[in-house]
């Protein structure tokens, strides 16, 4: 109807109109859908972090909660007890177990035309009543193929023989405020008063278990000195490779590219030899020296000298300059980029590596042993606390992530523009 | 440009006799001999740490072709000096090339004794303790570890003043002050590291320390080897500066700066590389176990390796009494009624093998369909798009150990997310729990390690197939859509053609790395003890280093090179084809 | 100050800072090196002290201890490597199945003659079951105090027994396994009726679960009289009625569906309260005692067809064959094994004296970390049914137990291989290593 008194300006108006609703239509879709796999790629550290939080207790609290709580205690005859929340004919009541009573047993009863073979707590008509009340019955009763046993049960001065679904021992809680008002309960099913308690004291436990701290050390130098030398002899080896035309070299280089197809398993054996002759074995000089050879980033660096215009070098060559001086005054300046993703790679592969760590460094050593080692014995020594453990994972994992957001423009447009040419 | 790399024509003139000439000469038969003696020796030793005969052949020979060229220096450097050959003279002829053998009689005296320096410096550097000073170095900073906390302040300050102006004077004092707080930290730190923590103080401890160290270095072994890389060095100067005086080249001087620039990288390059990739080549055909000596049995390690057979079962028979002897049943078939056995020498090396490329075929399709689907998602003018890149980014910065611990508990049957999500998600739908035992269950154990493999590479490929994305031209994409082609047809007809080059980038990256996975497993499975774990590296691993079978091992880790050797050239042939096709 | 300058400064104080000197002092003494696998810094702490103490009675001998890799990654690796590298301590611990390959290698020294010639010495202190493993001879295959070989001393002894959460007992109105072992109703299938009442608490509760290695399977498998091996170690044993027994037992197990499926680790949700029974050995009670926020206890495990079955669990202190001093490294040897020495370590709570005599077991049976509890439970195993962990001379343990491990795994997780099958194929998974001998 509109339609027939709209002018051709107004059609125009509203197609715009709603193609620019359709656009934001397609962008809000595009960010929620973007958003939901951001969420998916960062859960697991969001896991890592509360759990690292946690008392080894809560982790196993069962269906997963993501935040760290921690059960509400009072004193009791001087001892810490915790406060549960029990619902006694609706009311909420703040109470706690007498261990001053033992448990009593109680059996579930009702009639064997009732019983649910094969869920018993889920039978109709049950009656709760302590097993010391009742008198067991020697014949069993069979209902669907499962035995259940009879009892004589004693309900309001009346005796009937009943089967037994099921059976608990419950124990007696009390309201802390008011002693008189008691109940029967399973301890363990019943929610605890609880509040948000970040425990950061994990964090201390966990460096100062088997010498987290001292393998934090030995990792940041390790990595700090493979970095330092893969980048000066790649720089060096760069250079010559690009710049100087010496016999043997394109040989050389060849040689060279073919290595970065040789995967590293083929070398872990007879390096592992080499070390042992060298007595190098189990000690930190293992994980520096025989890295600071990079073919990968040698090739690299050569192929950014190669972009770096000649005449600037050859003014300076004439004027009698040493090539370490050339090298040094003008190439370094100007591959700030190069050197950076070269960095960043080497420091994210050093301080993650572990195949060779694994190796070489004993695993009792706790003292030349590097993060990811530490994690892996962490998982042995704490088997029973994940939440340390991944207290552990989050002090191995949280220094590549902070590099990572520091240096982030290098980092990926270094991988972007430079994996390409691998 | 033209006068560098002119060469200077051949002289008759004789080369001035240096001073040291004598010296000299006779050091590089003293080196020749010496070598020579310690290369016979080294043939003859007992036993080289188990490794076998062979390798110490291979370092006598080694060792003795250095002396052999040492003799050979010595001799042209004798007839240079003493009998006054010019170049000319010395100038051989083979075939058509020349070989100005007085130009290269001195490189290789800069060369021998350039790396005899090296070498005689990185034993001294041993006998010194330097390697061991690593640990001491690490000990001390874990005690001073609190001293650092200047670096991240000065970065602090350093950074604060970068947001500055340029031209603010405050910018320049905040660099300045935050500098030098970073490097009075480090001094302080590397200072009180150094220092011995028996002492009372920090002073105390440097003196001693340097008290050790100087003691260290006057033990008689010490003070030989320092005398030692002296006399190379000398050496090794003196004929560097013999560069006129030897009418030195500008090849020849190209030719001793390169390698000279190349020597730090070759030499680790040699020693940590290309000598064990050797002994590995040859331990694998050795039966080498670390503990007796290595001895050659040929191609033995390969045929168990490679030992397969099938069988007939005959109706009423076991499967292992129709196997040959030594073999075990690795899998079975049934063709109409008759049954077959598999039976493998070594069973595991099959299996590993087979969970290796089981991993590769359900890794690939699951790392890159989701990145490409990312990046193509990522790729518009829209903000934010930079941010989510980072963010999908993370996962694949973070250790494969620290990651697999967190999925380790993720996937935990009873208290584990990912199996909540799943109840939930089915009991919404009414469905059936399938209370999947993900680490457990051998059947489902290698999924669990691809999906946390393909979470932690998602990114990472993403950014590479953005890279890739952006280099399309737009105007491909405008002329498509003048003649009428959707959103579709353009994916198939320009996206995908003209991603083919980085597809295959990925692919083969993402192959090569999935051939050799070890960390996935070992760090997230390595208490099932079932073989659904076992990777082909993992094998390598358990057969090396826990029942130290190093032979057998090595032959496994050729097999696998092969492998993705293999897939590379593959790779090269499909990835010219391509870019043929995308340009 | 110029950058450049402070550059340099820096370099060179790096590189002094590399350049330490170790240590070489002067020393007149024997210096003996022992070693022995910790589990945690509490027992290197003991050991370092139980070394201290001896080095300083001894005259003329320096010891030092040096703490090896725990069970996690590789300690037996790391000896076999610095057996080959020729650094190897003098004095050092491996465990009992081990023993056979170190000999077979020749690395380890056989003490039947310093032993013999040692006055007042006598083997038979120990478990009888440990001593006939430590004196065979693998050329006369005979064993005891004659036999002319002797390879080590046991450190400890060790068994299994049932780890059970009190709290959750009680909660199902079950009798305690002690409870059902005093009325002699505890056996396979009182068992199973318990795991399903403790199971049948919750979905997060597990009426059972084990470790999936060797032991733990087997000692179901010997709880019907059948066993790994043949009687005289050279091929399998397993390929018989009481075999399928023991499966089709365990795979019930499984399929009361609350039972911790095998593989899975045990110990985590055992520790956090929704574990029944736990089977584990003596070394879990210091997690257990330090970590455990529930009610619990030690008990017997179930009698199978031929009545209970224990394992002794051991590991020996041996000799290194390029010792400085054999004589030396076996009188410390018989130091590191002393009455006085076994009681500091038992005081830890995660080991059992591998002395027999009452003294030792009282003392096991007093200790302060476990007092209240029925640590009896260990030792009625190891005085009355234990079968000692053996070591096997004629073919690669570790390479028979992958194989078969595999296929134990196939019968009770994803049920591909039936128990009725599971002997025989066992028996022809394990042939090929008989074949090729203990090198291999």
């Amino acid at each position: 109807m509109a339609a027939t008194t709209m002018t051709p300006q107004t059609k125009i108006r509203d197609e715009r109109r709603q193609q620019m609703i359709w656009l934001w239509v397609q962008r809000i879709m595009l960010y929620l859908v973007l958003t939901l796999v951001a969420f998916l790629m960062i859960f697991p550290f969001l896991y890592m972090f509360f759990t690292s939080l946690k008392t080894a207790d809560d982790v196993f609290h069962s269906p997963p909660r993501l935040l760290p709580y921690s059960p509400e205690t009072i004193e009791r005859n001087g001892e810490q007890v915790p406060v549960y929340a029990v619902q006694i004919d609706g009311v909420t009541r703040e109470m706690v177990v007498d261990d001053s009573v033992p448990a009593v047993t109680f059996g579930w009863f009702t009639t064997a035309e009732q019983i649910n073979a094969q869920n018993p707590e889920a039978s109709a008509g049950l009656i709760q009543v302590p097993l010391d009340e009742t008198t067991e019955l020697p014949d069993a009763v069979t209902i669907d193929g499962e035995n259940f046993d009879q009892f004589q049960v004693t309900i309001n001065g009346q005796t009937q023989t009943l089967v037994l679904a099921y059976r608990r021992g419950l124990r007696l809680f009390v309201d802390i405020n008011d002693p008189t008002i008691t109940t029967y309960a399973a301890p363990r099913n019943t929610p605890q008063v609880e509040f948000v308690d970040p425990q950061w004291e994990n964090y201390n436990t966990v460096i100062a278990l088997n010498n987290l701290g001292r393998a934090l050390v030995n990792t940041a130098l390790v990595t700090v000195l493979v970095t330092a030398g893969q980048v000066s002899t790649s720089l060096l080896g760069g250079y010559a490779f690009s710049r100087i035309r010496f016999r043997g070299r394109d040989t050389l280089f060849l040689v060279y590219l073919g290595t970065i197809m040789i995967p590293f398993v083929v070398l872990i054996i007879p390096l592992y030899q080499v070390m042992v002759i060298l007595g190098w074995q189990d000690s930190l000089v293992s994980l520096i020296i025989p890295w600071l050879f990079t073919a990968y980033g040698t090739f690299l660096m050569r192929q950014f000298f190669v972009t770096i215009p000649k005449d600037l070098e050859e003014a300076a060559l004439l004027d009698g300059a040493s090539r370490f001086g050339i090298l040094w005054r003008i190439f370094i300046p100007l591959s700030g980029p190069a050197i950076a993703t070269q960095t960043i790679i080497t420091f994210l592969y050093a301080w993650n590596s572990f195949l060779w760590p694994l190796i070489i460094i004993n695993a009792g050593n706790l003292n030349d042993q590097v993060v990811t080692l530490a994690l892996n014995h962490l998982r042995n020594v704490a088997a029973s606390q994940p939440n340390l453990v991944l207290t552990g994972a989050a002090v191995a994992v949280i220094p590549p992530m902070i590099v990572f957001v520091l240096a982030q423009r290098y980092f990926i447009e270094g991988i972007a523009s430079t994996g390409l040419k691998g | 440009m033209a006068a560098i790399s002119q060469a200077r024509p051949t002289t008759n003139q004789t080369t001035p006799v240096t001073p040291f000439a004598i010296p000299v000469v006779l050091w590089h038969v003293f080196l020749a001999g010496a070598s020579l003696y310690a290369a016979v020796n080294i043939w003859q030793l007992p036993d080289f740490y188990t490794l076998g005969s062979i390798v110490q052949q291979f370092l006598g020979l080694v060792v003795g072709a250095y002396g052999l060229l040492a003799l050979v220096t010595a001799f042209i450097l004798a007839r240079v000096w003493f009998m006054g050959a010019t170049e000319a003279d010395l100038t051989l002829r083979l075939g058509k090339n020349e070989i100005e053998m007085r130009g290269n009689g001195r490189l290789c005296a800069m060369g021998i004794n350039y790396i005899g320096m090296v070498l005689a410096g990185l034993y001294l550097a041993h006998l010194l303790g330097v390697d061991s000073g690593i640990d001491y170095l690490a000990e001390g900073l874990f005690r001073n570890v609190t001293l650092l906390l200047g670096l991240p302040l000065g970065y602090l300050l350093v950074w604060i003043g970068w947001r500055l102006h340029e031209s603010s004077p405050t910018r320049a004092l905040l660099e300045r002050v935050g500098l030098g707080i970073m490097g009075i930290s480090l001094m302080l730190v590397l200072l009180a590291s150094l220092a011995r923590p028996e002492a009372d103080n920090v002073v105390g401890g440097l003196v001693s320390h340097s008290v050790m160290f100087i003691q260290g270095w006057l033990t008689p072994p010490a003070l030989i080897t320092t005398g030692v890389v002296a006399v190379f060095g000398a050496v090794a100067i003196h004929m560097t500066r013999q560069s006129a005086a030897f009418n030195e080249k500008t090849s020849q001087r190209e030719t001793w700066q390169g390698w000279l620039f190349l020597l730090p990288n070759l030499i680790s390059f040699l020693l940590f590389f290309a000598g064990p990739l050797l002994l590995s080549f040859y331990l694998s055909f050795t039966n080498y176990n670390a503990i007796s000596p290595a001895e050659f049995i040929g191609l033995e390690n390969y045929a168990d390796m490679f030992q397969l057979s099938v069988q007939q079962v005959p109706a009423g028979q076991t499967a292992a009494s129709v196997l040959p002897a030594l073999q075990t049943q690795l899998s079975e078939f049934t063709i109409g009624a008759q049954r077959y056995v598999i039976g493998a020498r070594d069973p595991l090396f099959w299996i590993s093998l087979g969970n290796t490329i089981r991993y590769c075929l359900l890794l690939l399709p699951m790392s890159i369909i989701p990145a490409l689907a990312l990046a193509l998602l990522l790729n518009s003018k829209i903000p934010g798009m930079k941010f989510y890149r980072a963010l999908f980014f993370i996962p694949s910065v973070a250790a494969v150990v620290g990651v697999a611990l967190i999925w380790k508990w993720l996937y935990d049957p009873v208290i584990g997310y990912i199996n909540y999500a799943i109840s939930s998600i089915t009991r919404f739908f009414g469905l059936a729990d399938p209370q999947i035992l993900w680490l457990t269950d051998t059947n489902v154990l290698l999924l669990a390690v691809v999906i946390m493999a393909a979470w932690q590479a998602v990114g990472f490929n993403t950014v590479i197939f953005l890279a890739g994305l952006q280099g399309i031209s737009r105007e491909l994409y405008e002329a498509a859509t003048v003649d009428g082609a959707g959103g579709w047809q353009r994916f198939i007809s320009i996206t995908l053609p003209m991603l083919a080059p980085t597809s295959f980038f990925i692919l083969v990256t993402t192959l090569i790395a999935g051939l050799q996975a070890f960390n996935e497993f070992y760090a997230l499975v390595q208490e099932n003890p079932t073989n659904a774990k076992l990777t082909s590296v993992y094998y390598l691993q358990q057969m090396g280093f826990e029942r130290f079978q190093m032979g057998y091992a090595s032959a496994t880790a050729w097999v696998l090179f092969a492998l993705i050797f293999v897939v590379t050239l593959v790779q090269f042939r499909l990835s010219n084809r391509a870019s043929a096709y995308a340009d | 100050m110029s950058k450049r300058y402070l550059g340099l400064t820096l370099l060179a104080l790096f590189l002094l800072s590399l350049m330490s000197v170790a240590f070489v002092s002067a020393q007149d003494d024997v210096v003996l090196r022992w070693r022995t696998r910790p589990d945690n810094q509490a027992e290197i702490d003991v050991y370092q002290a139980i070394s201290d103490a001896i080095d300083a009675e001894w005259e003329g001998v320096t010891l030092q201890y040096e703490p090896g890799n725990n069970e996690g990654a590789g300690y037996q690796a790391t000896l076999l490597t610095e057996l080959a590298a020729g650094t190897a301590p003098d004095v050092f611990w491996i465990p009992g199945t081990d023993v056979a390959t170190f000999a077979s290698e020749g690395v380890i020294l056989n003490l039947y003659d310093i032993a013999t010639a040692t006055e007042g010495f006598d083997v038979n202190v120990f478990y009888s079951q440990q001593v006939a493993e430590l004196t065979y001879n693998p050329e006369t295959m005979t064993n005891g105090d004659m036999s002319g070989a002797l390879w080590g001393l046991p450190r400890d002894a060790s068994a299994f027994a049932l780890y059970y959460n009190a709290d959750l007992f009680e909660e199902a109105g079950v009798d305690t396994p002690t409870a059902q072992l005093e009325a002699g109703t505890w056996n396979w299938d009182s068992f199973i009726e318990t795991v399903t009442a403790i199971g049948g608490l919750g979905d997060d509760i597990f009426g059972y679960g084990m470790n999936a290695w060797w032991a733990n399977w087997l000692l179901f498998v010997n709880s019907t009289g059948s066993r790994y091996f043949n009687e005289d170690r050279t091929g399998c044993g397993l390929d018989n009625e009481g075999t399928t027994a023991a499966m089709q037992f365990m795979r019930a197990l499984m399929d009361t569906g609350e039972v911790i499926p095998y593989g899975q680790d045990s110990e985590a949700p055992f520790i956090a309260g929704n574990v029944g029974m736990f089977m584990n050995g003596r070394w879990a009670t210091p997690n257990t005692v330090a970590q455990a926020s529930f009610n619990w206890d030690y008990a017997e495990v179930p009698a199978g067809p031929d009545g209970q079955s224990n394992w002794l669990f051991w590991g020996a202190y041996v000799v290194n064959s390029n010792t400085v001093s054999p004589e030396l490294a076996f009188e410390l040897m018989t130091r590191l094994t002393s009455t006085d020495v076994q009681a500091q370590v038992t005081a830890l709570g995660a080991n059992i004296p591998s002395r027999a005599g009452q003294d030792a077991v009282d003392a096991f049976l007093n200790a302060e970390i476990t007092a209240g509890k029925n640590n009896a439970a260990f030792t009625n195993a190891l005085a009355n049914y234990a079968v000692a962990e053996a070591p096997l001379w004629t073919a690669n343990f570790q390479s028979i137990d992958a194989a078969v491990g595999a296929l134990v795994t196939q019968v009770l997780t994803d049920g591909t291989l039936a128990p009725e099958e599971f002997g025989a194929a066992a028996c022809a998974a394990m042939a090929p290593f008989f074949e090729e001998g203990a090198g291999g």
